[in-house]
């Protein structure tokens, strides 16, 4: 049975809205992307003002004076907006950035280096263990530019070495666009599911 | 010259120091820095709240832009994307986004577009795989021959049928893609080290925005 | 476009894209309104979550990291419900959060299908779950929850605040998280880092199929637990609790879509190989 609640109308005008941009530009399509656009514009300003006065203005209003600190990098942010003042919010960027650089570089090393390292070094004992091992040593071979072979047949050997990892990581690569293919295909899905289900009641 | 060192080294030096001492906290066993690393994290938070405000403010600017030079049928566009902005800000931050009325409208208004613009792209997509991914070279038929290979393998009515598709896409996923991957994480995973301490040292300062009038 | 006296395979390449929509939308519509109920086979990574969950005692916490949008929910929302069904299985607490900003919300819509499951396990909000909201600042957050979460929250996503909560009276960092869980389509590698990495926290991933290949490679090296790869993952864990849900229903999907880019993949490259040879 069809749906008659208003809202479920609402939705399947916006996913059939965007989903016309697939097919051409129409005025419904953009009166959906400005819709969807200042939608989650509302959305983060909302989210955002949770956090500022959960993290930031209650302590201060309860006595914790040093929020005042952060507080004003954040309003400083928007001085960004005056060509005279522009250089102010560099302050709270360069905190941000400190911060932010700080706790993503430190556990890079131990994270994305030594764990994958040693994870490399299988025990050669299989096809798959070699096939794994020289792999990963062909492909990152394809990234040595600056190296200078002193003859030629290192250079032929090097060039043959640094195309077998063009092809195995083309090999991944075909994968990896399956993937978004069926990344995509799983989501759209969901909203077909809403419109038979939800929208038209068919299921 | 102390315009200078106002505008761009004092910002460049608290980017060092912040830097250096989540560095140090992760590094150092020293229970004081550990507290004034925890204390600066909630002050990046804080900050960062405060950032996701700056495309809101942009959005407005650009609306009111394209409301006073009123071409064509793009300022009523505008018109409207300020009306549903204020409708939003207004009740989350009113009511609260827990309330039932931003509820109802986030999941009448928002929930559908958000779910059906990113997902939308899959006809982009098929668009650019039909058009395409065509078998020019070795490399290039290597990309298709493996992609249709996983589009099979994902498709249970396939793999229920041909049984040795789904040990072929394991081979592939576990083995092959998982080496050529780690590869390629190594060589981004330097890049990306290398990057962190250039914008640490102050080598890097793009994120400080335009040098002149510094 | 091709015109009238091109070859036939001059036309297999040139099929209006339209017509490819079209063809696209049916093979999603048809599955869903006649669903088939294939077998679905288990990946390892499934199974490693599967099993990992099964080690959570009562009283253990986990923190759930609902960081989904709503597009991505199709598959999201029931590998939640899955792996929550298995965590309440276990007697295991549940602490949700987001670093999204449409976490909040479909929090509130996931909760809406699994509060069946809580009332049957006669679970109790503040006592066995608890939903804090949303947290700014990314990769930051994640450090602070990982260090002192009343760093991040001071109040949960209600209004209430945290010291007069029960369950989170005995949560305060990463020594109280049994293991975590993100939902994300965002980077999954940052919950690695911040919890799994200077911590050894178990750290599990449900992300979209189009990130698994990034994030194999930490599955491999065991600094992932277990991994959801996007509605196949979600799929398979439906299966493993014996309670087939939307997820399942989106593998009848993938049989006709996937099978229908493959045919699209085959006569663009047919026609394009069998042009050459002629010479044109």
């Amino acid at each position: 049975m069809i749906s008659t609640d208003p809202s479920i109308w609402v939705m399947a005008f916006f996913t059939i809205a965007i989903t016309s941009l697939a097919f051409r530009d129409n005025p419904l399509a953009k009166f959906a992307e400005h819709t969807f656009l200042a939608a989650t514009a509302g959305n983060l300003v909302t989210m955002a003002w949770r956090n500022v006065y959960n993290i930031g203005l209650q302590p201060l209003m309860k006595g914790s004076v040093i929020m005042l600190v952060p507080i004003l990098f954040g309003v400083a942010l928007y001085t960004r907006y005056s060509k005279e003042y522009m250089w102010v919010s560099r302050y709270p960027t360069a905190m941000m950035v400190g911060i932010g650089t700080g706790v993503t570089v430190r556990a890079f090393v131990e994270f994305q280096f030594i764990q994958q390292i040693i994870d490399t070094f299988k025990p050669l004992n299989s096809f798959n263990n070699i096939f794994f091992v020289a792999t990963v040593i062909i492909c990152l071979t394809y990234f040595i530019y600056s190296l200078t072979p002193k003859s030629q047949a290192l250079e032929k050997s090097m060039s043959y070495v640094t195309r077998l990892g063009r092809y195995l990581m083309m090999v991944a690569f075909g994968a990896s666009m399956a993937n978004t293919v069926i990344t995509r295909v799983g989501q759209y899905a969901g909203r077909i599911m809403f419109l038979l289900y939800d929208w038209l009641g068919l299921g | 010259m102390s315009i200078k060192i106002i505008r761009k080294t004092v910002p460049l030096v608290i980017t060092f120091l912040v830097g250096l001492l989540m560095i140090g906290q992760w590094f150092l066993n020293v229970p004081s820095l550990d507290e004034l690393a925890t204390f600066l994290q909630q002050w990046g938070i804080l900050i960062a709240a405060f950032a996701m405000g700056l495309g809101s403010v942009n959005i407005i600017i650009r609306s009111v832009h394209r409301i006073q030079k009123r071409e064509g049928t793009d300022w009523l566009y505008a018109i409207w994307l300020l009306i549903v902005f204020f409708l939003f800000a207004i009740t989350g931050i009113g009511f609260g986004p827990a309330s039932s009325q931003y509820k109802y409208i986030f999941n009448t208004i928002l929930q559908p577009l958000s779910a059906t613009m990113y997902p939308a792209t899959l006809f982009f997509l098929v668009s650019a795989i039909y058009r395409t991914f065509k078998i020019r070279t070795v490399e290039g038929g290597l990309f298709v021959i493996v992609s249709a290979i996983i589009l099979l393998a994902n498709a249970p009515i396939m793999s229920a049928s041909l049984p040795f598709l789904v040990t072929l896409k394991s081979w592939i996923m576990d083995v092959e893609l998982t080496a050529a991957y780690r590869a390629i994480l190594l060589g981004i995973g330097l890049g990306a080290i290398m990057l962190g301490f250039r914008i640490i040292f102050g080598l890097e300062t793009t994120h400080l925005g335009r040098e002149e009038g510094t | 476009m091709a015109g009238k006296q091109d070859s036939i395979w001059i036309k297999l390449q040139h099929i209006p894209r339209e017509i490819l929509y079209i063809l696209i939308i049916l093979s999603m519509i048809v599955p869903l309104l006649r669903p088939m109920g294939l077998p679905i086979t288990i990946s390892p990574q499934t199974e490693s979550l599967f099993d990992s969950l099964n080690t959570l005692e009562p009283g253990d916490v986990m923190l759930e990291f609902i960081d989904w949008s709503a597009g991505s929910m199709s598959f999201h929302e029931p590998g939640c419900i899955a792996v929550s069904f298995q965590a309440v299985k276990q007697g295991a607490k549940l602490v949700f959060l987001s670093s999204a900003t449409e976490g909040p919300l479909m929090y509130e819509l996931m909760l809406e299908k699994f509060q069946p499951v809580f009332d049957e396990a006669g679970y109790v909000y503040g006592e066995d779950y608890v939903y804090l909201g949303y947290v700014a600042g990314q990769e930051t957050a994640l450090a602070a929850i990982a260090s002192d979460i009343r760093t991040a929250f001071s109040i949960d996503y209600y209004g209430t605040p945290l010291d007069e909560i029960p369950l989170m009276q005995t949560v305060h960092n990463y020594a109280d998280y049994s293991m975590i869980i993100s939902y994300t389509m965002g980077s999954p590698e940052s919950f690695v880092r911040q919890f799994n990495t200077q911590y050894n926290v178990i750290t599990h991933i449900h992300c979209g199929e189009m990130m698994t290949p990034t994030i194999l490679p930490f599955w491999a090296s065991g600094q992932i637990t277990g991994l959801l790869n996007g509605g196949v993952g979600a799929a398979e864990m439906e299966v493993l609790n014996k309670r087939p849900g939307d997820a399942v229903k989106l593998t009848d999907v993938y049989s006709f879509s996937n099978i229908l880019v493959f045919i699209f993949l085959l006569i663009g490259n047919v026609g394009f190989i069998m042009q050459r040879r002629m010479g044109k």
